[in-house]
């Protein structure tokens, strides 16, 4: 029996099967003599083929075009580096990249306005805020929040900044320079004599419940 | 070297311990891993956080692996679970952050990149064409995009008989081809549509 008999014998999920497959062989240029005397046999009965073929191989060209510059960004993702130890390089993830981005959490320190209060106590403001300060209105952004942090540990409402910041999202910018999203955050502490706390009725409702202040003493002394 | 994937990896030598070749390890595999990531993470999941994940679990449990013939499929295992949990987990944060600091379309926006990647309209629309097939076709799809992959390495990697990843694959593109002729249709149909409203508009 020829190529042509057979061709005509199969059900037409087998005949749709193997012209999905000789498309496929033509694209990957995997495709052996027989399969282009059936191709060739397949088209003559149905001129469609030629299109889907170039359709199908211009999809295949775009796709492993998207792809190879996507997987790209691979190339920049080593094991543990220079120091060969995968303990450092742990060591260097969790503490840095926890959120994302790691390279830009990097840059992002490195920056970083040094005048901040750290968590530590003893520690106090020596940057540029120091000393003369300016009128808030007047104050950048970086002097603004550096006058709030002092203020606030003096009066002892703010205990302290994180030293790492969050690092929500990377951009680069089309001058070159990367625009960085990321949280800032501080320790504050307030005295309160009244306090809530978040809960589910049962209908599934937020609700605030009050907290039993003296409740809380006891558990907290036992 | 970089999207090599062969027999020559010094696979026994990593499991072993010897960093040196986990390291050769790492960069013959490390774009298939990106193909691997790519075919299961969230759309707005970033792929460079989740490749250090990976290269981080590589690291860690490579000497887990009994056997080297089981490197690829448990480098896949590894690979997708992360894709899946992380990608899940990050993609939520980042979202959740970006709203909190007034940037909720920018969360809500990740269709035209993958990455920092901006992508044409066309290639655009090929990438969601080939995202949105169903598992079994896009994993081997978009892994013969990765030209150092032939039908025997995607069927070692994904532990199936090399005549089933040519089916997948040569319906997976059936379907592909299918999902974009519709799109492309429909879009002419919107835009037909809107070109009869607007000519109604202008005679009334």
């Amino acid at each position: 029996m020829n190529n042509d008999q057979n061709q005509s014998n199969m059900s037409p999920e087998n005949s749709a099967h193997l012209r999905d497959l000789l498309i496929s062989r033509v694209i990957d240029g995997s495709a052996s003599p027989e399969d282009w005397s059936s191709f060739r046999i397949l088209a003559a009965s149905d001129a469609e083929v030629w299109t889907d073929l170039s359709d199908a191989q211009r999809e295949h060209e775009a796709l492993c075009e998207v792809m190879h510059a996507a997987t790209a960004i691979a190339d920049g993702v080593d094991l543990p580096g220079g120091s060969g130890s995968p303990l450092v390089f742990e060591s260097r993830v969790t503490t840095a990249s926890r959120w994302g981005g790691w390279a830009i959490a990097g840059v992002v320190l490195l920056g970083w306005f040094t005048g901040t209060i750290s968590m530590n106590p003893g520690q106090t403001n020596t940057g540029p805020t120091a000393g003369m300060l300016p009128a808030l209105q007047q104050a950048s952004p970086d002097e603004a929040f550096g006058q709030y942090l002092n203020a606030g540990q003096t009066s002892g409402q703010v205990v302290g900044e994180m030293p790492n910041q969050i690092v929500i999202e990377t951009l680069p910018l089309e001058d070159g320079t990367i625009e960085v999203t990321f949280i800032r955050q501080v320790v504050e502490r307030r005295v309160l004599d009244k306090a809530y706390r978040e809960a589910v009725d049962e209908f599934g409702n937020a609700v605030v419940i009050p907290v039993d202040i003296q409740l809380l003493k006891t558990r907290k002394s036992q | 070297m970089n999207e090599r994937w062969d027999q020559t990896l010094p696979i026994e030598a990593a499991i072993a311990g010897h960093s040196d070749a986990l390291s050769q390890v790492w960069v013959g595999v490390r774009r298939w891993v990106a193909v691997i990531l790519i075919a299961h993470k969230p759309r707005e999941a970033d792929l460079e956080d989740l490749l250090q994940l990976v290269a981080l679990q590589v690291c860690r449990k490579v000497h887990e692996v009994r056997d080297p013939s089981l490197f690829k499929p448990w480098l896949r295992t590894v690979t997708i679970n992360i894709a899946r949990e992380q990608g899940r987990k990050a993609s939520r944060r980042r979202v959740g952050m970006l709203r909190l600091v007034g940037r909720a379309r920018d969360a809500n926006n990740f269709g035209g990149q993958i990455g920092n990647m901006q992508l044409s309209e066309d290639a655009k629309r090929v990438l969601d064409a080939a995202l949105s097939l169903p598992e079994k076709y896009r994993e081997p799809v978009l892994m013969r995009c990765q030209q150092s992959m032939s039908y025997k390495q995607i069927a070692e990697v994904l532990s199936l008989p090399e005549t089933t990843i040519e089916t997948r694959i040569a319906r997976g593109r059936r379907m592909l081809r299918e999902t974009i002729e519709l799109q492309t249709k429909q879009e002419l149909e919107a835009k037909s549509k809107q070109g009869i409203r607007v000519i109604r508009v202008g005679g009334a």
